[in-house]
C-alpha cells in the first residue's frame, strides 16, 4: 500500500530537520551581526539533538520505502543514529580544539550537516541512484572538510589526494553500478536479487562477479580496505584532528552499513543460512572478502608499529580495524553480518575516545607525535586512565567492549568455517598491543621531558571519560545489543 | 561457463592485433623527415605564443563551479516545467524548497565576495 505524501514525509522528519539546520547555519554565517565564533557549532548541535529524538521515535516504524527510493527500517534508523552521534561528538571536539580554526567554523559545521544528510541516504537506501548520490554527497562534503585549513600545505595535500582517489574510486563504483544496472535491467538493489539469483544458477557468473568487484572498489575506498588504503594515512595526518575524527568514525561507519545493505539486497536470496554450504559462486565472493580482510589487517598492523605521529598511527589502526569488521562481512551469513554491525559500534567508542585523546593532549604540548606524551599520564588522570582504556579496547583486552567485540568475530567465523582468518586476527592483535601500548608508556612509564603547567579542559577530559565507562560497558548493555540485532535481522528478513 | 565469452576475447586479440599491427607498419615502411615545423605546437593555424603551463587565477575555477550549478538548476526547472500541470501544488512546493535551498548558497557565495571579479 503506498504512502500518502504526508505520510511519507513523517518518516522523512530526521532528513528535513538536518536540511533545515545547514540552511539556517549558513544563513547565520552571513546575516547574523555580532555572532561569536561557536555559535554555528551550538547551532549545528541542536539540530542534530532534534535529528536525533525523531530517529529514536523512528526506531518502532514498520519497515518502508518511501517515494520508491528511501528505505526507513530499523537498521537504516540506527545508523542513522550513529553518524548523527558521531557528528555531535565531533563538533563537540572541534569546539574544545584549541588549534581548531575560529575562521570559517560556520562552514566547517555547514559541511558536516551536509555529510551527515547524505549518510543519512546512503545507510536508508536500496536504489543505487540514491545510494551513488548520497555516497557522493558525504564523499563531496569530506574532502572539502580536508581541505578547510587554507593556509596548511599539509591539509591542500590531503584534500587533493582525497579528492583524486575519491573521484577514481567513484568511478569506479558507478561503471559497476551501471554494468548490474544493463544485465538486470533495475536500478533497485532487492528487484536485482531474482536476476542475480538466476545468473549465478544459469552459470552466468563472470555477468555478476564483475560489477561486485567493481563497486568493491568503491567501498573499499570509503572503507581503506587494502589495496585503496594509501590515501588514508596521509589524509588523517593532514586534516585537523576533529574532521580526521569524523572520516574515520562517522564516514566509515556508514560506509560499511551500506556495504551491508548492498551485500543483503543484491544477494538477498543466496546468501548463508545457517547450517548451510555457501554455493560455489557465493564461496569464492566470500573467499575474496576473506583475502581482502587479511591483507588489510596485516597491512594496518604491521604498518602501524612504525609510526611515532598518533594521528597516523591511528590511521594505520583505523585500517586494520576496517579489516577486522570485514571478517565477519565475508561469511556473508546473518551472524556474520551482526558480529560486522556490532564491531562497527563498539569501534565508534573507542575510536571517537582515541581522537579524542590526540586533542586532549595536543591541546596540552602542541603536538601530536608519541614523545610530547612523555609523563603525562599522572597529571592528567582522566584523560590519562582512559586513554588506556581506548587503548586496551583497540588492543581487545578484557574487560573493554573491544575484547567482546573482537572475540565474536572471532567466533563467527571460526565456526564460520574461515579458521585461518580468525588464527590470523588473533595473532595480529598480538603485534597490535606493542603500538597501542607504547602510547601509554609514554604516558605512564616515563619521566616527563619539561615540567608544563596543565591546561585544564574538564569539558573534554569529562567526554573522554565517558567515552571510556562507554567502551567498557556497551556490550554489557542488553537494550542496545538488541537494537543492533535487531536492525541486522531487519536486512535478512524485511 | 566462460567459453560464451570467447568471442570477447577474440574481439579482443584482434584489436589489439590491429591496432599493434598498424603502429608497426608506419614504423617499418614510413619514413621520417623531422622538420621545426613539425615539432611545433599546432593551435588552428595560429602562431603559438607564450607558455602552455601559464598561470591563471583560481577565480576561474570559481566562476566555473558557479556556473555549473546554475545551469544544473536551469535543468531541473526545464524537467519540473515539463510536468508542472501534473505534478500540481505539491510539485510547486518542492520546486519552490530546491530553490530556497540554492538561494542559500547564493547568498552565502553572494556576502562572501565570490562573485567578485576583480577582488
Amino acid at each position: 500500500m503506498p504512502l500518502s505524501y504526508g505520510e511519507a514525509l513523517q518518516y522523512l522528519l530526521p532528513e528535513v530537520a538536518v536540511t533545515l539546520g545547514l540552511c539556517v547555519v549558513l544563513c547565520w554565517e552571513i546575516f547574523v551581526k555580532g555572532r561569536r565564533a561557536w555559535d554555528a557549532s551550538v547551532l549545528s548541535i541542536g539540530f542534530l539533538a532534534v535529528a536525533a529524538v525523531l530517529l529514536v521515535q523512528r526506531l518502532d516504524y514498520a519497515p518502508a520505502t518511501v517515494f520508491g527510493m528511501v528505505t526507513v527500517d530499523r537498521f537504516a534508523t540506527v545508523f542513522k543514529l550513529f553518524i548523527t552521534s558521531a557528528t555531535v561528538i565531533v563538533l563537540l571536539f572541534d569546539l574544545q580544539d584549541r588549534r581548531a580554526l575560529q575562521d570559517g567554523r560556520g562552514e566547517t559545521c555547514f559541511l558536516l550537516l551536509t555529510a551527515v544528510l547524505g549518510s543519512y541516504f546512503l545507510v536508508g537506501t536500496t536504489h543505487l541512484l540514491l545510494l551513488y548520490l548520497g555516497l557522493e554527497t558525504l564523499g563531496l562534503s569530506s574532502y572539502v572538510l580536508a581541505g578547510m585549513h587554507k593556509r596548511s600545505r599539509a591539509s591542500a595535500e590531503a584534500a587533493l589526494k582525497y579528492v583524486v582517489y575519491g573521484a577514481l574510486a567513484s568511478g569506479i563504483l558507478l561503471f559497476g553500478a551501471s554494468l548490474l544496472y544493463g544485465m538486470t535491467g533495475t536500478l533497485d538493489l532487492r528487484l536485482m536479487a531474482v536476476p542475480i539469483e538466476q545468473a549465478i544458477r544459469e552459470g552466468r557468473t563472470a555477468q555478476i562477479a564483475l560489477p561486485t568487484l567493481l563497486i568493491l572498489v568503491g567501498f573499499g575506498f570509503k572503507l581503506s580496505l587494502v589495496p585503496f588504503q594509501w590515501w588514508a594515512p596521509d589524509v588523517y595526518q593532514g586534516v585537523t584532528t576533529p574532521i580526521a575524527t569524523f572520516l574515520a568514525v562517522g564516514s566509515k561507519g556508514v560506509a560499511m552499513a551500506a556495504f551491508l545493505r548492498y551485500l543483503s539486497s543484491a544477494y538477498a536470496t543466496v546468501l548463508v543460512q545457517p547450517g548451510q554450504e555457501p554455493s560455489p559462486y557465493l564461496a569464492s565472493l566470500g573467499g575474496t572478502l576473506a583475502l581482502v580482510s587479511a591483507a588489510t589487517m596485516i597491512f594496518g598492523n604491521l604498518a602501524a608499529l612504525r609510526q611515532d605521529n598518533l594521528k597516523r598511527l591511528l590511521a594505520y589502526s583505523s585500517i586494520a580495524h576496517a579489516g577486522y569488521i570485514l571478517m565477519g562481512v565475508a561469511l556473508l551469513s546473518e551472524d556474520g553480518f551482526n558480529a560486522a554491525t556490532l564491531y562497527t559500534f563498539v569501534y565508534y567508542f573507542m575510536n571517537l575516545g582515541a581522537f579524542g585523546m590526540v586533542i586532549y593532549f595536543a591541546n596540552q604540548t602542541g603536538r601530536e607525535d608519541i614523545q610530547s606524551l612523555q609523563g603525562l599520564g599522572a597529571r592528567h588522570p582522566v584523560a590519562g586512565v582512559s586513554t588506556v582504556v581506548f587503548l586496551a579496547s583497540l588492543t581487545g583486552l578484557p574487560p573493554t567492549a573491544g575484547f567482546a567485540g573482537k572475540w565474536l568475530l572471532i567466533k563467527v567465523a571460526w565456526e564460520g568455517g574461515l579458521h585461518w582468518l580468525a588464527l590470523l586476527t588473533a595473532l595480529l592483535s598480538v603485534v597490535s598491543l606493542f603500538y597501542y601500548f607504547r602510547i601509554a608508556k609514554a604516558l605512564f612509564l616515563t619521566e616527563p621531558a619539561r615540567d608544563v603547567p596543565p591546561v585544564r579542559s574538564p569539558a573534554l577530559s569529562g567526554l573522554l571519560g565517558l567515552l571510556a565507562l562507554a567502551s567498557i560497558a556497551f556490550l554489557h548493555f542488553d537494550p542496545l545489543l538488541q537494537v543492533a540485532e535487531q536492525g541486522v535481522r531487519v536486512l535478512f528478513w524485511g | 561457463m566462460l567459453a560464451e565469452y570467447a568471442p570477447l576475447l577474440a574481439w579482443l586479440v584482434l584489436v589489439m592485433a590491429f591496432v599493434g599491427g598498424l603502429l608497426a607498419l608506419t614504423a617499418w615502411i614510413g619514413r621520417a623527415r623531422p622538420a621545426p615545423g613539425k615539432a611545433e605546437t599546432y593551435e588552428c593555424g595560429m602562431q603559438p605564443m607564450g607558455d602552455a603551463r601559464g598561470r591563471f587565477s583560481v577565480h576561474y575555477y570559481l566562476v566555473a563551479v558557479l556556473f555549473i550549478l546554475f545551469d544544473v538548476e536551469a535543468l531541473f526547472l526545464v524537467l519540473w516545467a515539463l510536468r508542472a500541470r501534473e505534478l500540481g501544488m505539491s510539485g510547486l512546493i518542492e520546486v519552490g524548497l530546491f530553490l530556497a535551498v540554492l538561494a542559500v548558497g547564493w547568498l552565502h557565495i553572494w556576502r562572501r565576495g565570490g562573485l567578485e571579479w576583480d577582488r
